[in-house]
């Protein structure tokens, strides 16, 4: 009777045995996280490497080192998640520098060809890094006595292993959404300042831009985007508030905005310099049955 | 007698199928990972970053603090052993000073003098 039993018991045993691993390697000794990419980072750990990169970029100009470290962060669009990041950064208060640093290299990669340029709006000039022999083959890695040698175009070994440069989105440099009849000469006053001139202040009206905005572009000599410029704006009861170019590279690299409430009076201007452009208010446009707020756009130019 | 025996032949067997499951075929994916896991050509590259960032600001506590995400090691080994690391591995001689730089002000800056100045 015994020797004719199932076997069921051996298939029992192997069940048995099968969770007894499973629960071992997932459980009781799971996999340590060692050795592990950028990629794998928890989430603010990713955004502190992102804000390092674009800190780094400021200090190289290196934009192909740059992507190269971005795509280690495996982000579906860099650009995209730096302007992000540069926004919240803003809207937390945090550093002004980090979020600059994010918006010109999310600008930068927009514009891979474009010129960096300052807050101030001077174009800067790329001086390439000091190139030295340092000794080697010893720990103590005596490096005091550089000697000048030819320059190289190398990169770091690992960077050369790393993912090939992420396809660069075109540069766009539209307007937000399509405008239609602007009202010339609206109430606010224009300024004249360096770096940048104040040329017109139309008065966008766009029934979909809402709630109404204050829709900033900046313009290089060249008629080029400036990106990274800083405005600052202000309204009643001391209020401010601080917002810079180029963190939405989608409507251009020049543009930045700021909700406005269309019963408040503000006073905008940079923070590289000039006077205040005051009396900036809602304004009503009528092309449509009903009538609804406009948005004003300021257009600044490097003289 | 032989049965007991087969039985635990059985589990022996089953728990060798289910660790190679769940360390080779279906392992668990490492999310969330702190910086200081990252492998070392990576976290050499963050050091460099560093110290990129340091030669153009010149802040030894902004380097301080960016090191710290790397572990809780002092800063100065931190470096000394990304640029041991970058030696091996025949980085360019401009990153290599820009960390030995950053390693001779880490060496000698000390944090709490710094937050004891007005």
């Amino acid at each position: 009777m015994n020797n004719r039993r199932s076997p069921i018991y051996l298939i029992t045993g192997l069940i048995l045995g099968v969770a007894l691993g499973i629960v071992y390697g997932w459980i009781w000794t799971p996999v340590e996280a060692i050795e592990t990419s950028p990629q794998e980072l928890r989430s603010d750990f990713k955004d502190a490497y992102r804000e390092l990169i674009a800190r780094a970029y400021q200090a190289n100009n290196d934009l192909g080192r740059a992507t190269r470290r971005l795509a280690l962060l495996g982000d579906d669009d860099p650009a995209r998640a730096l302007a992000v990041q540069a926004q919240l950064t803003l809207g937390e208060d945090e550093s002004a520098e980090s979020a600059r640093a994010l918006g010109s290299l999310a600008a930068a990669l927009q514009n891979p060809g474009g010129i960096p340029v300052s807050v101030d709006g001077s174009q800067q000039t790329l001086s390439p890094s000091p190139l030295v022999s340092p000794t080697r083959g010893t720990q103590s890695a005596d490096l005091t006595t550089p000697t000048i040698s030819a320059p190289t175009q190398s990169s770091t070994p690992e960077e050369s292993s790393m993912a090939q440069t992420p396809g660069i989105p075109e540069p766009t440099g539209s307007t937000p959404t399509p405008t239609s009849t602007p009202t010339p000469s609206p109430t606010p006053t224009a300024t004249q300042g360096p770096p940048f001139v104040l040329v017109d202040i139309p008065l966008e009206c766009n029934p979909a831009i809402d709630p109404p905005l204050i829709q900033v572009y900046i313009f290089d000599g060249a008629g080029n985007p400036v990106p990274g410029v800083a405005i600052l704006v202000s309204w009643d009861g001391g209020n401010t508030n601080r917002f810079v170019t180029g963190l939405k590279p989608e409507y251009g690299l020049g543009y930045a905005d700021f909700t406005m409430d269309p019963s408040i009076t503000y006073s905008l201007r940079l923070e590289a310099g000039g006077d205040p452009i005051n009396s900036i208010t809602g304004r009503l446009c009528e092309d449509q049955d009903e009538p609804y707020w406009g948005s004003w756009r300021l257009n600044f130019v490097q003289p | 007698m032989f049965r007991y025996l087969f039985f635990i032949v059985m589990i022996a067997l089953g728990a060798v199928v289910g660790v190679y499951y769940s360390r080779e075929v279906n392992p668990l994916t490492v999310v969330d990972a702190p910086p200081a896991s990252l492998r070392e050509d990576y976290k050499t590259d963050y050091v460099l970053m560093v110290a990129e960032v340091y030669s153009l600001e010149q802040n030894p506590a902004l380097a301080a603090r960016q090191l710290a995400l790397l572990g809780s090691d002092e800063p100065v080994e931190m470096i000394n052993t990304a640029l041991l690391f970058a030696l091996d591995n025949n980085y360019p001689p401009e990153d290599l000073v820009l960390m030995r730089d950053l390693s001779l002000v880490m060496s000698t800056w000390n944090p709490d003098l710094e937050s004891a100045e007005p």
